[in-house]
């Protein structure tokens, strides 16, 4: 159990999000967009953790936009700024932004995995989200509410591997610190590359 | 500029439709008349009135319907009455009137609306001013229109009494509890159940308030022995869900010379009440099953115990606490960290009009009785005890009513009501509504078979009359159940009504006022009865969170000054700003409890621009309002990712206003977590540095 700060005063106040994710505090002193990225993605792997950790207590939302709303609910709560749009065919928009400074973002999918095809669907919506320009890097989350996420995501690794898709220049990379998840990197038609971490949350 | 002034009048007196026509286009304005309520929604949007004439005391539900239709416009009322007493003033600045004429309509009134459409018309049109405001504010001016002169009062002999002195129209004094001022002209007027008293009259007829000759001097309560009152010691319900504290105050208030009765909760106490008449009620306000305030509210809600008064011990002493206790219609509230003393100095001030009462009746003295002070059941269940005979006569601004009773069982009733004489159980009942009323018991024999005869036992009587209204009532709500989707929703009362209501009765509401499910859906979900159920319902009506339906004014003229009739833009801009923080925390974060927490949020903030609000502040609001802080600061966060509500780094020293900028901070901090000096040093600093949340301007959101 958290104890709230008792005053007012700064130190008191990132210690207590220090405490709700180690991760807030990078993504506050992130100095660049580079560093964003990895501090966000440590936020997103900090509440992919206290998700799993609850799961059979979130189990029961089984839909959108209950996961994704969960994912926001824990990236604010470390007071990471965080932004839920409408939910789609099942996909939701999801943006995180510097708390500080704005013009830093990256955006997200989120959805419950159906399969790589559906996946494929949300990597496309994602990049053609940051095909207008900034950010470099995005992420795109499933939720699996069935037993096998390792199996699948291992799966879903093979078939981006041997398909390339959406211009992907190079064959997925790990992720250094999140178990399980991978890296794309993918060619837009300006030239940009625009990088993408899958990366699972496993419910069952 | 009279020739453009346009006056609606609704009434279905033709006699007075026509004077007022004559009169009033006579003086060169464009009358329109309406007889049909069902029409005046219609007629009002079409013909833009600049003032609404209607009578306050119409037979039947014509005006209150038409109240309820017109609380939204932009038009001014302004009521007829054919009786001006303290009461019906009251009632009619209540309902937003900003003038009060009394019947019949003559010519010097004409000239009275002329130059009350002037004065309108010069009050400044800006303003960001709440209904209760407005209320208070057409008092003051109506007072100094009639250069009203006097003390009006409320609760008399209470200790939720409060007094507004008038001088020569001016307000001189007003005070209710610690508010003074014009603070408690705005309390005072927005009691609910409250008994106003009127010691002046407004330049016209009306008949100033008998008061009580066996009246107390102020401050005087009486003491009993409890070897003296055997036979008539007024009987209490303490309740409790401590059994300690309740054998504690159960055995002060034996001692004290009080029948003590217990009760466990509100549940086991409006049980109680229900079966066997009370004085008196002590009871605590947290309880489980029903807590004190929904046992008020039922017990309020019912005939049988509706005047029953109740003085509420709370854990808390907290003054916003007591306000609502007042306005909720107890007559005390207490800390329970007082004295026992105190608890039966309250429970004697409280009945202390009944026992004066009873001790008159004792000596078969003539008794002056006011009914709001001490109940007409009350009063006729005392004359049943005491096997009293003799002719119980009453009046108010309705009509006349008596009651002949003999060795303490009534014998006949007839009233005169509005030219009509009823006799018998209809009479009877019409005594029982007429709440207000005052008059005399004298001692003496009386006609036992006379016109009206009752030939029924006082409790069958009381009994069979309050079954009679109570169902009357079910019956209209009944109806506007039918109608229910068909109602209207006020913003501002339905999210007060959320934010006070318990957690159950706001899923009610919600399930009602926003998914329009069925009524019986609603029970069935919620797991409670279909009385529970329509109880619930009856609540959002009274509270005026339901209504019917409003005005289809869309096509309102965008040059008219705004009136005091409607809600002020700038709430209604509040407001819609409210809902959008609301339904942006429902969309990002889900129902609950994030829904309810930042709809407390936005109504602690007042969403005023430049708010504030600390870490300290919000945990201290979570304990307060029964929220987790985690989820509190959560919310916090949210509003605040959206704009709603804007971090600031302020420097914490008080020789220094400086703010820190967010990117100033994230600089310091990515310092400080390359190595240990750094990150003391950050701590240094950081703690010379407060974190707030503040309101923003409506153009930053």
């Amino acid at each position: 159990m958290r104890t709230p700060p008792q005053t007012d005063r700064l130190s008191e106040y990132f210690a207590y999000l220090r405490s709700v994710s180690p991760s807030a505090l990078r993504v506050w002193a992130a100095p660049g967009e580079a560093e964003l990225f990895a501090a966000v993605e440590g936020a997103l792997w900090d509440a992919v953790k206290r998700i799993e950790a609850s799961a059979k207590q979130h189990r029961a939302l089984q839909q959108q936009p209950g996961f994704p709303r969960l994912l926001v609910q824990m990236l604010t709560s470390a007071s990471i700024f965080a932004n839920a749009g409408e939910t789609r065919d099942g996909y939701t928009d999801v943006g995180v932004r510097h708390p500080a400074e704005p013009a830093y973002a990256t955006l997200g999918e989120c959805l419950v995995y159906q399969g790589g095809e559906r996946h494929r669907a949300a990597c496309r919506r994602l990049l053609d989200r940051c095909a207008s320009g900034r950010p470099a890097r995005g992420f795109c989350l499933e939720f699996f509410v069935d037993p096998g996420m390792p199996e699948q995501l291992q799966a879903l690794r093979a078939e981006l591997a041997a398909e390339k898709p959406f211009d992907q220049v190079d064959a997925p990379a790990d992720h250094p610190e999140i178990d399980g998840a991978f890296v794309t990197a993918h060619r837009l038609p300006r030239g940009a590359v625009v990088e993408l971490l899958h990366l699972g949350c496993n419910l069952s | 500029m009279t020739g453009a002034r346009r006056i609606l009048v609704f009434e279905q007196d033709e006699a007075f439709l026509r004077a007022v026509e004559r009169l009033m286009s006579g003086a060169g304005m464009r009358v329109l008349l309406v007889r049909d309520p069902a029409q005046l929604t219609a007629q009002v949007a079409a013909f833009q009135p600049d003032l609404i004439l209607l009578d306050r005391a119409a037979p039947g539900t014509a005006a209150s319907e038409a109240i309820a239709l017109l609380r939204d416009t932009r038009v001014p009322l302004v009521f007829v009455l054919a009786n001006l007493g303290e009461r019906e003033l009251i009632r009619a600045l209540q309902a937003h009137a900003v003038e009060v004429l009394q019947r019949p309509f003559g010519g010097e009134h004409v000239q009275q609306l002329v130059q009350l459409m002037d004065e309108l018309a010069r009050r400044p049109t800006s303003e960001n001013i709440t209904w209760e405001d407005q209320v208070a504010r057409n008092f003051v001016d109506l007072a100094h229109r009639h250069k009203l002169k006097g003390t009006l009062m409320v609760n008399r002999g209470t200790p939720f009494e409060g007094r507004m002195v008038l001088k020569d129209g001016a307000l001189a004094r007003a005070e209710y509890g610690p508010l003074t001022g014009t603070d408690a002209v705005r309390e005072i007027l927005q009691m609910e159940d409250g008994q106003y008293e009127l010691d002046a009259s407004l330049n016209l007829p009306h008949p100033k308030i008998a008061h009580s000759a066996t009246e107390l001097e102020p401050g005087r309560t009486l003491t009993l022995g409890a070897g003296d009152t055997a036979d008539v010691r007024p009987r209490l319900l303490a309740v409790d869900d401590e059994p300690h504290l309740l054998a504690l105050i159960s055995r002060f208030l034996a001692s004290a010379g009080f029948d003590v009765t217990t009760a466990v909760d509100g549940v086991d106490a409006v049980d109680k009440a229900r079966k066997s008449p009370f004085d008196l009620i002590v009871a605590d306000l947290s309880m489980p099953r029903m807590d004190g305030w929904e046992m008020l509210k039922t017990l309020k809600a019912d005939h049988r115990t509706s005047e029953l008064p109740v003085v509420f011990l709370s854990a808390h002493d907290d003054y916003r606490e007591a306000l609502r206790a007042a306005r909720a219609g107890a007559h005390d509230y207490l800390s329970k960290t007082g004295h026992s003393q105190q608890v039966v100095s309250a429970a004697l001030k409280t009945i202390t009009p009944r026992l004066e009462t009873m001790f008159h009746l004792l000596v078969n003295e003539p008794v002056e009785v006011r009914t709001p002070a001490v109940g007409l059941q009350w009063f006729l269940r005392a004359l049943q005890r005491l096997g009293s005979t003799g002719t119980l006569s009453l009046e108010d601004s309705w009509g006349r009513y008596q009651v002949a009773v003999s060795g303490g069982q009534p014998v006949s009733a007839q009233a005169a009501v509005q030219q009509r004489k009823v006799l018998g159980m209809p009479a009877f009942v019409r005594m029982m509504v007429a709440g207000a009323a005052q008059g005399r018991f004298v001692f003496g024999p009386v006609q036992e078979n006379g016109p009206g005869a009752l030939g029924v036992s006082m409790d069958e009587l009381i009994g069979r009359a309050c079954e009679s209204l109570n169902a009357a009532e079910a019956k209209a709500t009944e109806q506007k159940l039918a109608s229910a989707t068909e109602l209207d929703l006020d913003p501002e009362l339905y999210e007060l009504f959320c934010r006070i209501a318990p957690a159950r009765k706001v899923a009610f509401a919600r399930a009602v006022c926003e998914r329009k499910m069925p009524m019986a859906e609603v029970a069935g979900s919620l797991n409670i009865g279909p009385e529970q159920a329509e109880d619930w319902f009856r609540e959002l009506l009274r509270r005026e969170v339901l209504m019917p339906p409003a005005m289809g004014m869309g096509a309102r003229r965008p040059d008219r000054p705004w009136t005091p009739n409607e809600l002020h833009p700038e709430i209604v801009k509040r407001t819609d700003r409210k809902r959008a923080i609301v339904d942006h925390v429902r969309t990002q974060l889900g129902e609950d409890p994030w829904v309810p927490i930042a709809s407390e949020l936005a109504t602690v903030l007042g969403l005023t621009p430049g708010k504030e609000l600390t870490f300290p502040d919000l945990v201290k609001l979570a304990a307060e309002r029964g929220f987790k802080w985690q989820d509190v600061h959560l919310v916090v966060e949210r509003l605040t990712a959206s704009g709603a509500l804007q971090r600031r780094f302020m420097l914490a020293r008080a020789d220094v206003l400086s703010e820190v900028p967010a990117t100033e901070v994230a600089l310091r901090l990515a310092g400080a977590l390359g190595d240990d000096q750094a990150r003391q040093e950050w701590e240094r600093w950081a703690d010379g540095v407060r974190v707030i949340w503040r309101t923003s301007m409506p153009s930053e959101t």
